[in-house]
């Protein structure tokens, strides 16, 4: 890693997390205060558009391509 | 282990869409009636000529009171008999039963543009029912590979208006 390719003998430095060796960190938050709104977003509209594409590719494009097999 | 709740969310979501992939097929074969190619028969490959496939082609047949078609069909390096020398030629609005197998290798029979496509297995008949509802030549193609000359392998289907279908090329 390049911090410790800079710092290859301070032992201390590295012993360190990495809040404490970054102090301007403002603010530390617990996981479930961390709320992806965007990557939530991201998913479902992902999600949707499987969906959609598989109501298509079944209704549409599968079962509405008659002549079908009948028996 | 701790899982964020979003992440929970979203690893139930997927559930809920394999769960909905499911439903739909199995909504598909149960209340659609969607079919697909199932065992028929098996019949000995060097032998079809002691067989309807021996003399392939449409035949007349009555089924509950209904005249229906059944057509034999042999897949051979690299045609379909019939179907690639002459059209196989059928009436639209009425059942058709198609009968394949092959005297060679494993080929495909597949109606361009259509549901209708089944492979042709040396050993095995495979057997589909259908009705063609409009007036219309559709193209057949084999769709598995086959040897040198596959991708030359094809055929036509000609369907007529019931009223235009000539039974004198039908086969005893």
């Amino acid at each position: 890693m390049p911090e410790e390719k800079s710092n290859p003998t301070n032992n201390n430095e590295s012993e360190k997390s990495w809040e404490e060796r970054n102090p301007d960190i403002v603010r530390e938050i617990t996981i479930d205060e961390y709320q992806p709104y965007g990557t939530l977003t991201l998913t479902l509209i992902y999600f949707a558009i499987v969906a959609l594409m598989w109501v298509f590719m079944y209704f549409v494009e599968f079962a509405g391509n008659a002549p079908s097999i009948i028996d | 282990m701790h899982i964020h709740k979003f992440e929970q969310f979203w690893i139930k979501l997927s559930f809920v869409l394999i769960a909905f992939f499911i439903v739909t097929v199995v909504y598909g074969f149960v209340a659609m009636d969607l079919k697909v190619i199932g065992d028929h028969a098996t019949i000995d490959p060097q032998n079809l000529a002691d067989t309807k496939f021996g003399n392939p082609g449409v035949r007349e047949v009555t089924r509950n009171g209904q005249t229906e078609y059944e057509v034999y069909v042999q897949t051979i390096q690299f045609a379909f008999n019939p179907g690639t020398a002459q059209p196989i030629v059928v009436p639209a609005n009425t059942r058709v039963t198609f009968y394949i197998t092959s005297p060679d290798v494993l080929h495909g029979f597949d109606v361009a543009g259509t549901n209708l496509n089944t492979m042709s297995i040396p050993g095995q008949v495979a057997k589909f029912t259908t009705i063609f509802p409009e007036v219309r030549e559709y193209g057949i193609v084999c769709n598995e590979y086959c040897g040198p000359a596959h991708h030359v392998m094809e055929g036509k289907i000609k369907v007529v208006p019931k009223s235009e279908f000539d039974k004198s090329n039908l086969v005893e």
